[in-house]
């Protein structure tokens, strides 16, 4: 049993090294491929979809509407 | 068998490293924290940590990737260790038997220094916490289990490595224990987010069945910041309370006998050696406060006896006395900045991350690397532990999370900003 576990975390090991090579080969930034990918904030449907850091849009774009003749409303 | 498959995965790796230098980084870290060389009938002439370090080194060379470690306090103490940890080593009172530990040390910490560059990325932060808990992890998931069907009556020691002991393993165990929980919290899939969890508890058990005071210390420190770190405390405070109830019904008594001593510590031979060994080491660390004594200077029976006879030579039990004493106070400090720099890193990353849903995992490893930093200096203050590269790990892996985030919020603000100029500059 000793053994067995020595090499499964061995190969774990290396499992980590492949999904890190694989990940950055196909530019998954949050590791999307392979059973240890990482948590991706959920988006919440109840939110406008802003960049801002609340998921709100911030001031910056909304000047950029206004400037772009939109409307500044909900979109 | 055994040692066979074990070379065939370490060979099959070897040339993954030509492919991004921070393969190496990741072999390396892997073959100096868990060592698992060491676990295997060695028949080969060369050292697989030097193989490693070697490919790592011609890996770098190569690639178009950054190779300076970035300009941070951190860095900086670094490199100041590597420096006066070789001028301790030159002026040791006996250099033989100091070489080892400074062998390991020199390249534990040059080979810190070229992985904080590599660590650039939050799929790169986040592998490199994988790996430092599964080499780590496969002590606590064996010694949990272990303890399970021996009922605890055997304690859990190490292995090999600098964790031989099972002090050492103790606190390398309560320093790793936070990044499961961790890895538990920020894995997407159920049954890796349960696997980190029950090696979390698994770790938690073979902590407290090594038999280490310090180790128990370290634990309770640890448990206590991360409930109180946690952003999830009613999950981490069942958890707690299950492990607590776990410890309390199955325990036997020599283990509460053995805690016990801890209130009196004045009756305990080895409580009392340390506390003595302690004087004579703080005696001799300001005799020699430049470069130190050397690496165990405290077991030459010559140099202990020079300022109390009466006093067993042994290792000082401290890690800060012991890099004072053995290093010298230039060393010291160095070693301090580490810590101070690391708590301070962490508060701002956290502070930045703070309600920013998309940072919410660096929010979180900043929280729990707290707890190990905790969990790390409470249990350093009863062993030697002052030159282990796994506790190097997690610093590099905190200043570089740091480096991540104001780097990836600054191009965030200053991408803001410029939009805003470029509107200025819009005829109305």
């Amino acid at each position: 049993m000793d053994t067995l576990l020595f090499l499964l975390f061995c190969l774990a090991i290396g499992y980590v090294i492949i999904w890190v090579i694989i990940n950055e080969r196909r530019g998954n930034k949050n590791g999307e491929w392979g059973i240890i990918a990482m948590r991706v904030a959920p988006e919440d449907p109840k939110r406008p979809s802003g960049s801002g850091p609340s998921g709100r849009r911030d001031a910056f774009e909304l000047d950029d509407q206004r400037r772009d003749g939109r409307s500044a409303g909900p979109r | 068998m055994r040692a066979y498959i074990f070379l065939l995965m370490f060979v099959s790796y070897l040339p993954l490293i030509f492919v991004t230098p921070f393969v190496g980084a990741m072999l390396w870290c892997w073959v100096s924290v868990m060592s698992p060389h060491e676990m295997t009938y060695d028949f080969l002439p060369f050292s697989y940590a030097a193989v490693v370090a070697g490919l790592f080194f011609l890996s770098i060379l190569v690639s178009p990737e950054r190779k300076f470690p970035p300009n941070t306090a951190v860095t900086w103490a670094m490199a100041g260790l590597l420096v006066f940890t070789t001028l301790a080593q030159i002026s040791a009172f006996d250099p033989i038997m100091s070489y080892s530990r400074w062998d390991t040390t020199w390249k534990g910490l040059l080979l810190s220094l070229l992985t904080m560059p590599l660590l650039n990325s939050r799929l790169r932060i986040h592998a490199f916490v994988w790996i430092i808990v599964l080499s780590l992890g496969y002590f606590g998931l064996k010694g949990g289990i272990w303890t399970f069907m021996t009922g605890g009556v055997w304690s859990v020691g190490g292995v090999a490595g600098m964790i031989g002991d099972n002090n050492h393993l103790a606190t390398a165990l309560v320093l790793v224990l936070p990044l499961m929980v961790y890895l538990a919290f920020q894995s997407s899939q159920r049954i890796i987010r349960i696997g980190a969890a029950a090696m979390a508890f698994f770790t938690m058990v073979a902590t407290l069945f090594t038999y280490s005071r310090g180790g128990m210390l370290a634990l309770a420190a640890c448990l206590s910041v991360l409930w109180w770190r946690s952003s999830k405390k009613a999950i981490t405070g069942i958890g707690v309370l299950v492990f607590a109830v776990v410890a309390v019904q199955f325990a036997p008594d020599a283990l509460w006998a053995r805690f016990g001593t801890i209130q009196n510590y004045e009756l305990d031979a080895s409580a009392t050696g340390r506390l003595d060994i302690w004087r004579v080491a703080l005696t001799l660390a300001s005799q020699h406060p430049l470069a130190g004594i050397g690496f165990h200077g405290t077991t030459l029976p010559a140099l202990v006896g020079s300022i109390d006879q009466n006093v067993r030579p042994r290792a000082i039990h401290n890690s800060y006395i012991e890099v004072l004493t053995e290093a010298g106070v230039p060393a010291f400090l160095c070693h301090v900045t580490l810590y101070v720099a690391t708590l301070f890193y962490l508060r701002r990353t956290r502070r930045l991350t703070r309600n920013l849903p998309d940072w919410k995992w660096a929010f979180e490893l900043a929280s729990m690397m707290q707890v190990s930093v905790v969990g790390f200096a409470v249990g350093s203050f009863f062993l030697s532990l002052g030159f282990y590269d796994g506790w190097w790990f997690v610093v590099i892996t905190a200043t570089a999370l740091d480096l991540h985030v104001r780097e990836s919020l600054g191009a965030r603000s200053k991408e803001l900003s410029s939009s805003a100029s470029n509107f200025r500059t819009y005829p109305a």
